[in-house]
């Protein structure tokens, strides 16, 4: 175990123990607003080792000025700070899209508990085939 | 058919400990809660079988969860150095959108010239990630509470308009807002900035401005017709755009558009436009959320 | 450049285009302009067929864009991806075309510009998934799929829909999370996110042994992710709900489309940035293989166990994932050969059962269970006659497309190890017989002697022709199965 690469690869080790949490309570947490929340560990997570990968000690955010006089070998790594922000827009979505779920889901079934609400559904469908029959 | 079944599904929430929040007791209570199935499955204290799978269960999870961190942790120790010039990812490819970013793709933003004009089909279907996200809230909440009396969100919401002191705030608030969103979508490609974070911005004005007047008075300039158009146009002039310029691209063909003056307002040729259809996309899809989530209506 | 080389750019803008104009557009307008423009990339991708299916054709690329590719984006079409140019549009345009009846009907009208408005992003990330080169191109495509997947399931306003629809999403975004989450560790070792490159780059990296230990856990994720996304035994939990619940188009698209674009990525990943040969170190194979197997028996059991027609259908997907997987993890060459043909024998055979099977279930009164499905097919007969097809397809018997998939499996299965030879043939002779079970015993219910009124309903013309041309494609890969399977190993050989 070479603990000194981990010591100096903290960002990415704080990103890769957040994902794991993230990951985690997304997959086994029953609460579907816990849910949600783990999703947006999971990706922000995923953010944070980017941004850490692209940093160079040093340099400075990629802005040029207009005269274009400012070195290239001054600035970060543009590529990580793209695939952020669309990432993060990928994440804004889908936190919508399982919110507006998780209303349609209370609204039905008043509960957030994930398993009752699977349970609840199977259930109502074993009666309305009854009903059809 | 469906709303009995809805009334037979209302469970106790009180039996369900960790779910069971205010605005839950509040809704139950309002909420025709006569009919009522005590279920004893879901109660931890009833149910001795099921306790002891949800500890079981519990442990599991934080078993897995290390497990994951572990053999990830695994892998991150075996990963190229945190913030050295020599790593991997410092190659030829970040190394022209620093050099030749201004004179390619004329934005002094160099993460502007990546997104918008060198990787530009990512950033299209970005923003479609974002048209799919709204069209599908749109499916699942619009016209919810005509439909639906027990809207859960109903109660939560007040009807009233707010009060005089978030109007006056509003009122002040509003159009500066909107005018420091405006200009980061327009100077996008001279400095930090650009259509999403701005659209965002913009989003917020127009929420804060329905906050304090009311879902009526918004609908007198913003409504439903509205929001269809203006993302309509935006996403409809983002594909044609930019179809134009993978097209010419591709066959080698010339282009129309020029990149202009590095650091002129009117300079970096398609990115500042796009920049202005992905802020409309954005804004009105912020504030669509909003709407459907708020009342099921934009 | 030669004009035909725009068509796969000009498929997928049309598709983004389209769906911002099916938005805004009346039901019925939405409905005739998605036909088309289906129609229209249809025509495009049997050209295109045309030109890069014939033996020594060669792959091109196409900048998107004015810069070349490691800095621009950049799509690239073979024989393989013009193959599935065809097999989209046109499972699609079927699944719309029969499940019109089920859109269009009471308080869904209204909401049929938007279905269809995601079924134009469905088509257009399909499309980007089987062209693009960028991994992180296909990234952003994948969640426009895993969304409009999403919201084609929760269109179906029930409660048992929306549950399914939120399982689906969980899994889903756990198997995106990961994906992205190898994308990015690979971009960390190699500074590339293009296919090429990264080949090239990855190539070194083994060469060296460096970052071995990374490069394994990267594989897993990727491998794990896509086959969570794809529904392969033991992540399958979410499949057969959200395969079965919806209408019908939905459970079509869903099974047959949707799952396939992740194996094609994976299929892709696998084939042009890690090769075989990086895949095979890792030992993920083996854990393919294992999963193949499992998923092969159990979804099979399951089937026959479930009381309901839909749902044995949805059940019979995951064993036939199953069959897919086992080509990929069987590996380079035959492995991947038989795993795209059956790929695309199961897009068309799942497709016209859950629409054949839905006419029929209309026939008994929109019931699902066995007992009232009773003599279905002999109220619909044509619509019994190629339900029959698409089920002989999935268990194999001669004339249809099922026998080629199961005898290309077997085959490349005696090139391989004693062991996994012999326990690939026990499992694929087992899971036929159990898939002659059970679509022998919903056969003969089907068909069996019809005890109520003999109602007809009404013949739809352009739904019977939709699924008319699923069952022709099923027979079509059994009698031209030589040509296809040129084509696509002339297909896959372009990957390196």
């Amino acid at each position: 175990m070479n603990l000194q690469i981990l010591l100096e690869n903290r960002v990415e080790a704080a990103a890769i123990i957040l994902f794991g949490i993230g990951l985690t309570t997304l997959l086994l947490n029953r609460n579907l607003i816990k849910k949600i929340i783990g999703f947006s560990f999971m990706d922000s997570a995923i953010f944070l080792f980017l941004a850490s990968e692209g940093y160079i000690s040093g340099h400075t955010a990629p802005i040029q000025d207009a005269a274009g006089s400012l070195p290239a070998a001054s600035f970060i790594n543009p590529i990580p700070a793209g695939l952020v922000l669309t990432g993060i827009v990928v994440s804004v979505s889908v936190t919508a899209v399982m919110l507006s779920l998780t209303v349609r889901l209370y609204q039905r079934f008043h509960t957030l508990n994930l398993d009752e609400i699977v349970q609840l559904a199977r259930e109502a469908n074993e009666e309305e085939e009854e009903a059809n029959d | 058919m469906k709303n009995d079944l809805d009334r037979d599904l209302s469970l106790s929430l009180e039996e369900s400990a960790p779910q069971a929040s205010h605005l839950d007791a509040a809704h139950l209570h309002a909420h025709d809660t006569r009919i009522h199935r005590q279920d004893r499955t879901y109660s931890a204290r009833e149910n001795w079988a099921h306790a002891l799978s949800l500890g079981v269960y519990r442990a599991l999870s934080v078993l897995v969860a290390v497990g994951v961190i572990l053999v990830l942790l695994w892998g991150v120790m075996d990963l190229p150095a945190f913030g050295r010039e020599t790593n991997p990812v410092e190659n030829e490819v970040s190394e022209r959108y620093l050099a030749q970013g201004l004179q390619e793709g004329g934005a002094t933003n160099l993460v502007a010239n990546m997104i918008l004009d060198y990787r530009a089909f990512d950033t299209l279907g970005e923003s479609n990630v974002l048209f799919t996200a709204a069209t599908a809230v749109l499916l699942l909440l619009r016209g919810l509470q005509s439909r639906e009396a027990n809207h859960p969100l109903a109660s939560a919401a007040p009807e009233a308009p707010a009060d005089p002191i978030l109007r006056a705030g509003a009122r002040a608030l509003c159009p500066v807002i909107l005018l420091y969103g405006l200009y980061i979508i327009l100077n996008g490609h001279l400095g930090p900035g650009g259509g999403f974070s701005g659209g965002a911005v913009m989003g917020a004005a127009l929420i804060l401005y329905r906050e304090a007047y009311g879902p009526e008075k918004m609908g007198r300039f913003f409504s439903f017709r509205t929001y269809r158009a203006i993302s309509f146009f935006a996403l409809a002039f983002y594909a044609l755009s930019k179809a134009y310029s993978f097209f010419t691209g591709a066959n080698h063909l010339p282009s129309i558009i020029s990149n202009g003056t590095p650091g002129a307002i009117l300079s970096a040729g398609l990115i500042l436009p796009l920049n202005i259809a992905v802020g409309f996309v954005v804004c009105c899809t912020m504030y669509g959320f909003f709407a459907l989530f708020e009342k099921g209506e934009i | 450049m030669l004009w035909w080389q725009n068509i796969p750019f000009f498929s997928i803008i049309l598709f983004l285009l389209s769906a911002a104009v099916c938005s805004v557009l009346p039901p019925r307008g939405a409905r005739a302009w998605a036909r088309a423009v289906l129609g229209l990339c249809l025509a495009g991708g049997a050209l295109l067929l045309a030109i890069l299916g014939q033996p020594g054709s060669a792959s091109f690329t196409f900048m998107m864009g004015h810069f070349p590719a490691p800095w621009g984006n950049e799509i690239r079409a073979g024989a393989l991806e013009a193959l599935l140019a065809c097999l989209f549009p046109g499972v699609m345009l079927c699944a719309l075309l029969s499940g019109a009846p089920a859109l269009s009907s009471g308080r869904q009208a209204s909401r049929e510009p938007q279905y269809l408005s995601l079924c134009m992003l469905l088509m257009a990330a399909l499309l980007s998934q089987a062209y693009s080169n960028d991994l992180f191109t296909c990234y952003v495509f994948l969640e426009i799929m895993t969304l409009s997947a999403g919201a084609l399931i929760v269109f179906q306003n029930s409660g048992r829909a929306l549950a399914a629809g939120m399982r689906y999403m969980v899994l889903n975004l756990v198997g995106s999370g990961l994906f992205l989450l190898g994308v990015v560790l690979l971009y960390d070792l190699t500074g590339h996110l293009l296919m090429e490159n990264l080949f090239v780059s990855l190539q070194a990296l083994a060469a060296t042994g460096e970052y071995h230990r990374s490069l394994t856990i990267i594989i897993a994720l990727i491998t794990v992710g896509l086959s969570i996304k794809s529904a392969l035994f033991p992540f399958h939990s979410w499949a057969p709900d959200a395969y079965s619940s919806s209408v019908p188009s939905s459970n079509a698209i869903l099974s047959s489309l949707v799952s396939k674009g992740y194996i094609l990525l994976l299929l892709k990943v696998y084939a042009r940035v890690f090769g075989w040969d990086l895949v095979l170190l890792s030992q993920v194979d083996h854990l393919l293989l294992v999963f193949a197997w499992a998923g092969m028996i159990f979804g099979s059991l399951a089937a026959i166990r479930t009381s309901r027609f839909t749902r044995m259908i949805a059940w019979s997907s995951v064993a036939q994932i199953g069959y897919i997987f086992l080509g990929v993890g069987l590996g380079a060459g035959g492995g991947y050969q038989a795993a795209v043909f059956h790929l695309l024998v199961h897009s068309c055979s799942k497709a016209l059962l859950f629409l054949s099977g839905e006419e029929l279930r209309r026939s008994a009164g929109g019931s699902d269970s066995f007992a009232d499905l009773a003599g279905a097919a002999r109220k619909h007969p044509v619509y019994g006659a190629l339900w029959t097809v698409g089920a002989f397809s999935l268990v194999g018997l001669p004339f249809t497309g099922g026998l080629i998939s199961k005898l290309l499996l077997g085959g490349e299965a005696l090139r391989h190890s004693p062991p996994v030879a012999i326990i690939t043939l026990a499992v694929l002779a087992l899971s036929t017989l159990l898939n002659v079970l059970y679509f022998l015993r919903t056969m003969l219910i089907l068909w069996s002697p019809d005890q109520g009124s003999s109602r007809r309903g009404s013949l739809s013309p352009l739904g019977l022709g939709a699924c008319g041309l699923l069952a022709a494609g099923i027979l079509v890969s059994f009698f031209l199965a030589q040509p296809l399977l040129e084509v696509i190993s002339l297909g896959l050989s372009q990957f390196s």
